[in-house]
C-alpha cells in the first residue's frame, strides 16, 4: 500500500491514460529493435518518467523494474572522491547529474565507457542493448553535454540514451539532433478529471467533479501535484463534502502573503521585513526563482493594468541576473525596491525622470 | 579510388550492425572528392594528395558542414587502412583533454618517429607521408591551458607531425595557435547539394521519400547535413516502425526536429498582435489581439504547459515577424531586439516562462 | 635596559591593595622595595646609561619595539584591569600546577563560584582568549604575565603550521610533560594570532577543535575515571594555554569562543602612550615636541609598536620629532586598517572631526571620498561581509526618501557587485577584482549620515545559511528515507525524490496526508471509519519510513517527534500552517503504536515466509521470483536490527511504545508516561506475552544483486 501517486502509477504503456498517439509510437519503437537515443521533455509533472518507465518495461519485459541500488565511487581528475547513488536494473542504469554537482563530466563518461564495454550476456534477453537514463539533463554542465555527444555516436551498438527534461533550451544543439525529441505535454482539464475519477472509482470513494475541477485547476497541468492534492483532501476531509479548501502548499501561501506586503507599503522599512521573509524561503529551501516568480505572480495581480508589464519585465531581469550572481537575496531586494519605486511612483505620479533632472 | 575493395580486416571492437549504424556514420564521405560542396577547400587539399605537404590545418565553421569527414576522408586516403591506425591520433570533447593529456598522450604521440610501410595489405598504394596527423576534433571546448601548452608541441615536431584542429568557432581558439595553422572555412551547405546527398541517402536505403519532404529536411535543419541526416534517419525509424510502414510525411519531420508546429506559432502571435496572412486563407482560432496583460499571460502559460522549448518558440516567432509584410521596420527591429535578449538569458540559464512572457509583453507593447 | 613607565607608587599600593593581594608571587612589600630601588638606581644614573646607549650604538640594530618591550607585569601599559583579569585566571592555575603550596590562596575564586567544580582545581573555562586591534600589546601581555606566574612560554604563532597534527605533534607533548625541556619551570602554551593564517584549509577549524577537545573533552573523562590516570596516556590538561587574536569573531573561532574566558583588549588612554613615548625619547635622545607624539599617537589610534617604529625611523634619519616630520613618516601608516566593521561604519559615516584634524586633512581632501574609501575597502579584505553589511544597514537609512530612489540605486550596486563577484569566483578571473571595490564606494554619497547609528555586524546572511544547511539536511534525510523504501519494497517513489518536486509539492502536501483529524481514542473502541484512516496512515507512513519518535521535551514532559522532521517544511516563521491540525500527544501515541504493531507483524510474517521460502529453496523448487518475493520483507528486518544496533537510543524509544501495544486492551495512557512504561516492562516481561524469536538464518540467491548479507553459518543451522 502506498500513496496513490505511485500506487495508480501507469506501469505499462497500455495503462496510459492520455496522449494516445505517443504511446502508439513509443510502442512501435520498442517492437522495431531499432530503438534510437530519445530525448523527452515537457513540464513537470506531465508524466514524462511514467513514460519512460512503460518504454522500459515494453523494451525488456518487467525485469526492468527490478531495481538495485549500488553506492559507486568515482574519483576526479583532482583525486577528490565522490560517492554517488546509482539505480539499476539488469537493462538499464538511471543517473541524476545534479547529484554530482559540478563533476557530472566525469560521472557520465565513467558510466557510459563502463555500459559501452559490457556486452548483454543474458542471452534471452529482448535486446542487445543497455539503456542509461539521465534525468533532468538539462541540469547537465556544457562540459558533460560535450562529452556525450560523441559518445552517443560511437557506442550505439550497445548503449541506448534517454535524457529526460524540462525543457530543450539548455541542451545543446548536437545532443538534441542525435536524439528522437518526445514532447509530453501536460494534460489537459479533461485528461486529469479522467485520471482522478480514475483514482476515485478504484479507490472506492465519490469525487464529485466540481471537487477535480477545483483540483485541476489549482494543479495546472502537474498531474502528480493533483494526485497528492487529492490524497491530502481526502486525508483530511475523509467524506469529500462540504466547501472544499484546496491546501495550497506553504511556502506559495508565504509568497503571497510577501506579495501583499509590498503592495500594502513601501517603505525601507517595509524592505526590511520583506528581507526577513524571503530569509525564511530561502531557509526552506524554496528555489529563489520560484519564489520570485510566485510573488511576482501575486503582485501583478494586485496592481493596476499599466504596471502589469513592467513587474514582469523587472521579475524577468533580475532573475536572469540572480542566476549569473551568487547571493540570491542581493537581487531579490533589488526587485523588491524597484518594485515598491515603481509602484509609489504610480500612485503618487510622478514619473522617474523628473527626479533624475 | 572508385574501386574501393570492402576492408574486412577492419573489424574494431565494437561490431555495429550495419543496421544499427547511425547513418550518419555510415554515409561519411570515403574519399576527399565525396565532400559535398566545399569544392574550394577539396581543390587545395587534392594538391596535398599528391604533393604529400601538409601545413597544420585549421578547420572551422558550422555545424554538420563536413569539417570532421574531410579531415578523416584525407588521412584515410594518405596513409590507407592500415597506417590509419599508427598514424592518426584522433581525440575529441568526449575524451579527457586537459592539460594533462596535451602533456602526456599527445606529446608522446607527436614525438614517435612514423614507421615507412607504403605496402598496403589491400594492395593498393597510399601516399603514406613521413608524417603523422593528430586531429583535434571541437577543439573550441579545449581549455586555454591546453591550448597553450599545444604552442610548444606544434613547432617541435613540426618535421614529423601534422595537427588539424577542427572547429564551430574560430574566435575561441587562441591566435598563436590560430596564426600556425592555415585556416579553411567550410561554409554552410546550399539547398541543393544537401538535397542530393539526402536523395543518395534515401535511394541507398530504399525509403520513399518525396521532394516536399526533403525539402523541410533542408529547412529545418539549416544547413547542416548531419542533422539532416539524422532526422531522416529518425523519421525512417518512426515511419517502419508501425505495423504497416507509411510514409514520411513533413510533419513527422516537425516532430522530430521538435519544431512547433505553424498554428500554434500563428496563434501566439496572433494574441501578440501580429497578423497572419495564411495560405489557406482561414485560421483556426478567430481570437484576434489579446485586450491585456491577462490575454498574454493566459496564451504563455498555455504554451508553456504544452511543453515547448522557450528558445525554439522564440526563433520561430523571429522567423515570423522579420519577414513579416506589413510590420514597420522600426517595429520589427524593436522585437527583435527584444528576442535577442531574451535568447541571451536562456543561455544563461534563466528561467524560461518569465522570459517567453517578457518577449510577450514586449511585441504586444511595440505592436499596438 | 629600559623600563621606564613605572606608574607612582601610590597608585601601585591603592592598584595592589585593591583586589590582587594574592596574586602575584612577589609580595606587595617586596615588590615596592624593589620599586623604589629600581627607582634609585634609575634616577642616579639615567644620562650615564642613556649615553652609554647612544655612544655605543651597539644597541641600535635592535628594534626599539624589543627594547622597550615591558618585562615585567608592572611595566605593562593600557588598561590595568585587563592585565589584572588576566593575571587572576592565571593565578587560578597555580594549584594544579604548583600543587598546594601556593594554592592556598588560589582557591578563593573557586569558593567564590560553588557550582563549578574541579578535581584539579583548574579554573572554569581552560582556555584565554586575548583579544584586541594590533599592536596594543597583547602578545607581550601574555609573555610577561606568564613569566611572573612561574612558567615558560611555549609560543606557537602564525609561522607554525595550524592543523590538527601540530596539537598532537607540539602542544600536547608540552602540556602533557608539563614543563619545557631543560627547564624546570612549567609550561604555559601561547597561541599567537591564533585567528590568522590557518593553513589546513578549514579555516583552522581542525585545529580549534582539536584545541578544544584537547581541554574539553578529556577532563571530562577524568572526571568519571576518577583519580588515577589511565594507561593509555589519556591526561588532562594540566596547563594554561593563552590563546590571542585580532579579530574575536573570526569564522573559526566559532567554537573557541564558548569554551574560552575572553579579554579584551581597548586601546590605552592616549596620554599614557605619549607620555611614554616621551619618555623613550628622552632615552634615545631624540628631541621630540609633545604635541607631535600626541598627535602621532592619534595618527596610529593607539598602536604602540607602530608609534615606536616611526619613532626609531625618524631617529634613524637624525631628525627632530616635529608634526610634519611625523606626518611624512607614517605615511601609510594605518591608512586603511582595522577590521571591516571599521570600513564598514565608515562608509555609511563622514569622517570624525577628531580624525579629519588627525590626519591633517583639509576641505577639499576630505569631500574626496572615492580614493580613500575604496583604499579602506581594498586593505579590509572581506568585501563580501561588508556587501553584507551594507545590504543590512541600509534599509534603516533615509527612511524618509519618498521614491525610494536612493535604496534602488543601492541595491544597483550590490547587484552588480554580486554579479561581478560572482563571475570573478566562478571563473577564476581575478582581473575583476580591483573593479570590486568601487561597487561599494557610493553607498558613502547614498547614505552617509552624521550620527546615523552604529552599522551592525551583518549575520542575517550567516544564519540563513545554517538554517538552509539543517533544513537541506532533512530534506537529504527524507529523500534517503523513500530511497530505502523504494529499495526494499514494491513502492517506488523514487521519481519524486528529485530535488524541485521534493521541495516543492511532496513536502508540504506529505504533511498534509499525515496528519488526517484522528480523535485520540484507544484503538479498539474507534470508529469504523476512522479506523480505516488511521490504517491507511500507517501504512503510508511506513511505507515511507516515517516514524514519531518518543523524546523528553526540556521541560520534562514526553513528546512525540516525527522523524525525520518534515514538518518543519509547513512551519514558517515558527507558526505551522493553519489548515493542518496539530496533532496531540495522544493521536501520535496511537499511530506510534500502530506503526510498530505493523512492522512486528511485517517482521513476523518475513520470518514464517524466509523459513518456507529456505525449505523451498533447498528442495531446488524455487523460482527467481519467488525469491524475490523474500526479499522485501527480510531485508527490512535486517535493516531493523542495523539500525538497532547503530542507534540505541531510538531503537529504545521503539522499543518502548512496541510493548505498549501487548496492553493496548488496558485503559487510554494519561500523558505522563514514566510509570506506565515501568508496568509494561513488567507485564511483557513476566508473561512473555511476545513470543520470544528464535533467530534464524535464512539464505536466499539474488540474481545479480550483491546487497545480499553474508554470514558464515554451519550447515546443521539450516536443518
Amino acid at each position: 500500500m502506498s500513496l496513490w501517486v505511485d500506487k495508480y502509477r501507469p506501469r505499462s504503456l497500455d495503462d496510459l491514460h492520455y496522449h494516445a498517439g505517443l504511446s502508439a509510437r513509443l510502442r512501435s519503437l520498442a517492437a522495431s529493435g531499432d530503438f534510437p537515443h530519445m530525448l523527452f521533455y515537457g513540464p513537470s509533472g506531465a508524466g514524462k518518467k511514467t513514460r519512460i518507465t512503460c518504454t522500459l518495461r515494453q523494451l525488456f519485459g518487467p525485469g526492468a523494474e527490478k531495481l538495485k541500488i549500488d553506492q559507486r565511487v568515482f574519483m576526479t581528475p583532482t583525486k577528490r572522491k565522490l560517492d554517488v547513488n546509482i539505480v539499476q536494473s539488469n537493462f538499464h542504469i538511471e543517473i541524476t547529474p545534479s547529484d554530482v554537482g559540478i563533476y557530472d563530466r566525469v560521472v557520465i563518461q565513467e558510466i557510459l565507457k563502463e555500459i559501452a564495454q559490457t556486452q548483454q550476456v543474458d542471452l534471452n534477453a529482448r535486446q542487445r542493448f543497455k539503456v542509461v537514463i539521465i534525468n533532468e539533463a538539462d541540469s547537465l554542465s556544457r562540459d558533460a553535454q560535450a562529452a556525450l555527444r560523441r559518445t552517443m555516436e560511437k557506442y550505439m551498438s550497445n548503449m541506448r540514451i534517454i535524457l529526460c527534461a524540462n525543457s530543450t533550451s539548455k541542451l545543446i544543439a548536437p545532443i538534441k539532433s542525435r536524439c528522437l525529441l518526445m514532447r509530453v505535454a501536460a494534460p489537459n482539464t479533461a485528461e486529469m478529471q479522467t485520471c482522478l475519477q480514475y483514482v476515485a472509482k478504484r479507490e472506492k470513494f465519490d469525487l464529485p467533479p466540481e471537487a477535480a475541477e477545483e483540483i485541476i485547476q489549482d494543479a495546472n497541468g502537474n498531474l502528480r501535484k493533483a494526485l497528492l492534492v487529492l490524497e491530502a483532501l481526502k486525508m483530511q476531509s475523509p467524506d469529500l463534502t462540504g466547501p472544499l479548501a484546496i491546501a495550497k502548499p506553504d511556502w506559495e501561501t508565504y509568497c503571497n502573503k510577501v506579495a501583499d506586503m509590498i503592495v500594502q507599503e513601501q517603505t525601507p522599512s517595509r524592505v526590511m521585513e520583506v528581507r526577513a521573509k524571503f530569509y525564511e524561503l530561502l531557509s526552506h529551501c524554496i528555489p529563489p526563482t520560484v519564489i520570485l516568480k510566485t510573488v511576482a505572480e501575486r503582485v501583478v495581480e494586485r496592481v493596476d493594468e499599466s504596471l502589469k508589464a513592467d513587474v514582469m519585465h523587472w521579475a524577468a531581469i533580475y532573475e536572469v541576473r540572480m542566476r549569473v550572481g551568487s547571493k540570491k537575496i542581493f537581487h531579490l531586494e533589488a526587485w523588491v525596491v524597484k518594485i515598491m519605486s515603481l509602484y509609489k511612483q504610480f500612485v503618487f505620479g510622478f514619473s522617474m525622470d523628473d527626479f533624475e533632472a | 579510388m572508385f574501386l574501393k575493395p570492402q576492408t574486412t580486416k577492419a573489424a574494431p571492437k565494437h561490431t555495429v550492425d550495419p543496421a544499427n549504424q547511425p547513418w550518419v556514420e555510415k554515409y561519411r564521405p570515403k574519399t576527399i572528392d565525396d565532400v559535398s560542396a566545399q569544392e574550394h577547400i577539396v581543390a587545395v587539399l587534392q594538391k596535398t594528395l599528391t604533393s604529400s605537404n601538409l601545413p597544420h590545418m585549421l578547420f572551422y565553421g558550422p555545424p554538420g558542414t563536413g569539417k570532421t569527414s574531410t579531415i578523416l576522408a584525407l588521412s584515410r586516403q594518405l596513409f590507407g587502412p592500415d597506417n590509419f591506425r599508427n598514424r592518426v591520433l584522433e581525440l575529441n570533447a568526449s575524451d579527457e583533454r586537459g592539460i594533462a593529456i596535451v602533456r602526456d598522450k599527445i606529446k608522446n604521440f607527436a614525438r614517435q618517429t612514423p614507421r615507412a610501410q607504403t605496402v598496403a595489405s589491400d594492395g593498393k598504394v597510399y601516399p603514406c607521408p613521413p608524417y603523422k596527423i593528430i586531429i583535434l576534433d571541437e577543439a573550441d571546448s579545449m581549455t586555454q591551458d591546453a591550448q597553450s601548452a599545444l604552442r610548444r608541441i606544434m613547432e617541435t615536431h613540426a618535421r614529423i607531425t601534422r595537427f588539424c584542429l577542427v572547429c564551430n568557432y574560430v574566435t575561441r581558439i587562441i591566435e598563436p595557435l590560430a596564426s600556425r595553422c592555415s585556416k579553411f572555412r567550410f561554409k554552410p551547405l546550399d539547398t541543393s547539394s544537401t538535397s542530393l546527398r539526402l536523395q543518395h541517402i534515401s535511394s541507398t536505403e530504399q525509403i520513399p521519400v518525396s521532394l516536399p519532404v526533403i525539402d523541410t529536411l533542408i529547412s529545418v535543419s539549416g544547413g547542416d547535413l548531419r542533422r539532416a541526416i539524422t532526422y531522416l534517419q529518425s523519421a525512417s525509424r518512426l515511419s517502419s516502425s508501425t505495423s504497416p510502414p507509411t510514409e514520411i510525411t513533413s510533419q513527422d519531420i516537425h516532430e522530430i526536429a521538435g519544431v512547433i508546429p505553424n498554428p500554434v506559432i500563428n496563434s501566439f502571435a496572433k494574441v501578440l498582435g501580429v497578423d497572419i496572412i495564411d495560405d489557406s486563407g482561414m485560421d483556426v482560432d478567430d481570437g484576434g489581439r489579446a485586450k491585456g496583460f491577462d490575454a498574454v499571460r493566459g496564451k504563455v502559460k498555455e504554451l508553456m504547459r504544452e511543453g515547448y522549448s522557450a528558445s525554439q518558440l522564440l526563433s520561430q516567432l523571429h522567423d515570423l515577424i522579420v519577414p513579416h509584410p506589413t510590420l514597420s521596420a522600426r517595429q520589427k527591429s524593436q522585437c527583435a531586439m527584444v528576442i535577442a535578449e531574451a535568447d541571451k538569458a536562456l543561455c544563461d540559464g534563466a528561467d524560461e516562462e518569465l522570459w517567453v512572457l517578457e518577449v510577450a509583453l514586449k511585441v504586444h507593447k511595440f505592436l499596438a | 635596559m629600559g623600563r621606564l613607565f613605572i606608574l607612582s607608587e601610590n597608585q601601585t599600593v591603592a592598584g595592589l591593595g585593591r583586589s590582587t593581594a594574592g596574586l602575584l608571587e612577589t609580595p606587595v612589600h617586596k615588590l615596592k622595595e624593589q620599586l623604589s630601588e629600581e627607582t634609585a638606581i634609575r634616577l642616579s644614573r639615567p644620562v650615564a646609561a642613556q649615553a652609554a646607549a647612544v655612544a655605543t650604538g651597539t644597541l641600535d640594530d635592535q628594534l626599539w619595539v624589543d627594547r622597550y618591550r615591558p618585562k615585567r607585569f608592572m611595566e605593562l601599559l593600557g588598561d590595568e584591569r585587563v592585565h589584572r583579569e588576566t593575571m587572576s585566571w592565571l593565578k587560578e592555575w597555580d594549584y594544579c600546577v604548583f600543587g598546594k603550596r601556593r594554592g592556598l590562596k588560589a582557591k578563593k575564586p573557586s569558593e567564590e563560584n560553588p557550582l563549578y567544580r574541579d578535581e584539579y582545581r583548574r579554573p572554569q573555562e581552560k582556555i584565554l582568549l586575548l583579544s584586541g586591534p594590533p599592536g596594543l600589546g597583547k602578545t607581550t601581555l601574555a609573555h610577561v604575565i606568564a613569566h611572573q606566574a612561574g612558567y615558560d612560554v611555549l609560543e606557537i604563532n602564525a609561522s607554525d603550521a595550524r592543523s590538527g597534527q601540530v596539537v598532537d605533534d607540539r602542544i600536547k607533548p608540552a602540556l602533557e610533560t608539563g614543563s619545557a625541556v631543560g627547564s624546570k619551570r612549567p609550561v604555559c602554551v601561547v597561541i599567537d594570532e591564533i585567528d590568522g593564517a590557518t593553513g589546513a584549509g578549514d579555516g583552522g577549524a581542525g585545529f580549534v577543535f582539536k584545541l578544544i577537545s584537547l581541554t574539553f573533552d578529556r577532563g571530562k573523562k577524568r572526571n568519571r575515571a576518577g583519580e588515577k590516570r589511565d594507561s593509555k596516556g589519556k591526561r588532562p590538561l594540566l596547563r594554561p594555554i593563552i590563546c590571542i587574536c585580532n579579530d574575536l569573531y573570526a569564522s573559526s573561532l566559532t567554537k573557541l569562543r564558548q569554551h574560552s574566558h575572553i579579554v579584551r583588549f581597548t586601546r590605552p588612554a592616549d596620554i599614557y602612550l605619549s607620555k611614554r613615548l616621551r619618555e623613550i625619547c628622552d632615552i634615545e635622545g631624540l628631541r621630540a615636541d609633545s604635541r607631535a607624539l600626541t598627535a602621532l599617537v592619534g595618527l596610529s589610534r593607539g598602536d604602540i609598536r607602530g608609534c615606536l617604529n616611526v619613532l626609531q625611523f625618524i631617529k634613524g634619519k637624525n631628525q627632530d620629532v616635529t608634526e610634519n616630520v611625523l606626518r611624512e613618516a607614517a605615511a601609510g601608516m594605518k591608512e586603511g586598517d582595522g577590521s571591516f566593521t571599521t570600513v564598514l561604519g565608515n562608509l555609511f559615516a563622514p569622517l570624525s572631526k577628531k580624525r579629519v584634524k588627525d590626519l591633517a586633512m583639509n576641505e577639499l581632501d576630505e569631500s574626496r571620498y572615492v580614493g580613500r574609501l575604496s583604499r579602506d575597502l581594498e586593505a579590509s579584505d572581506s568585501l563580501d561581509k561588508i556587501a553584507w553589511g551594507c545590504l543590512e544597514h541600509y534599509t534603516n537609512l533615509r527612511q524618509s526618501d519618498p521614491s525610494l530612489m536612493r535604496h534602488q540605486k543601492a541595491n544597483d550596486w550590490l547587484t552588480t557587485y554580486d554579479i561581478l563577484s560572482g563571475t570573478m569566483w566562478s571563473e577564476r578571473e581575478f582581473a575583476i577584482m580591483p573593479y570590486l571595490t568601487y561597487m561599494l564606494v557610493p553607498f558613502y554619497p547614498l547614505f552617509q549620515e552624521r550620527g546615523g547609528g552604529r552599522v551592525d555586524r551583518p549575520k542575517a546572511g550567516w544564519e540563513n545559511s545554517v538554517k538552509t544547511k539543517a533544513n537541506e539536511e532533512i530534506y537529504k534525510s527524507l529523500a534517503r528515507c523513500v530511497r530505502t523504501t523504494s529499495n526494499n519494497q514494491s513502492v517506488v517513489y523514487r521519481h519524486l525524490m528529485s530535488n524541485d518536486i521534493l521541495q516543492l509539492e511532496f513536502a508540504p502536501l506529505i504533511n498534509r496526508i499525515i496528519s488526517p483529524p484522528l480523535r485520540p481514542v484507544n484503538s479498539q473502541v474507534i470508529k469504523p471509519v476512522e479506523r480505516a484512516l488511521l490504517q491507511r496512515l500507517v501504512e503510508i507512513m511506513v511505507s515511507l519510513e516515517l516514524r514519531f519518535v518518543q523524546e523528553t521535551a526540556e521541560d520534562g514532559q514526553l513528546v512525540y517527534r516525527l522523524d525525520p522532521p518534515i514538518d518543519v517544511f509547513v512551519t514558517y516563521d515558527g507558526k505551522r500552517a493553519a489548515d493542518i491540525p496539530v496533532s496531540r500527544y495522544a493521536t501520535r501515541h496511537l499511530v506510534a503504536g500502530e506503526i510498530d504493531a505493523l512492522l512486528i507483524a511485517r517482521q513476523a510474517e518475513a520470518v514464517e515466509k524466509g523459513k518456507t521460502k529456505t525449505l523451498d529453496f533447498f528442495r531446488g523448487a524455487t523460482t527467481h521470483e519467488e525469491a524475490d518475493e523474500v526479499e522485501t520483507p527480510e531485508s527490512r528486518d535486517i535493516d531493523g536490527k542495523l539500525m538497532k544496533s547503530n542507534e540505541a537510543q531510538t531503537s529504545q524509544a521503539k522499543k518502548r511504545p512496541a510493548d505498549k501495544i501487548d496492553i493496548a486492551d488496558k485503559p487510554p495512557v494519561d500523558f505522563f508516561g514514566r510509570p506506565i512504561v515501568m508496568q509494561t516492562h513488567t507485564t511483557a516481561d513476566i508473561p512473555g506475552e511476545r513470543p520470544q524469536k528464535k533467530f534464524r538464518v535464512s539464505y536466499r540467491f539474488n540474481e545479480g544483486n550483491s546487497a545480499a548479507v553474508r554470514k558464515p553459518v554451519k550447515v546443521a543451522a539450516f536443518l
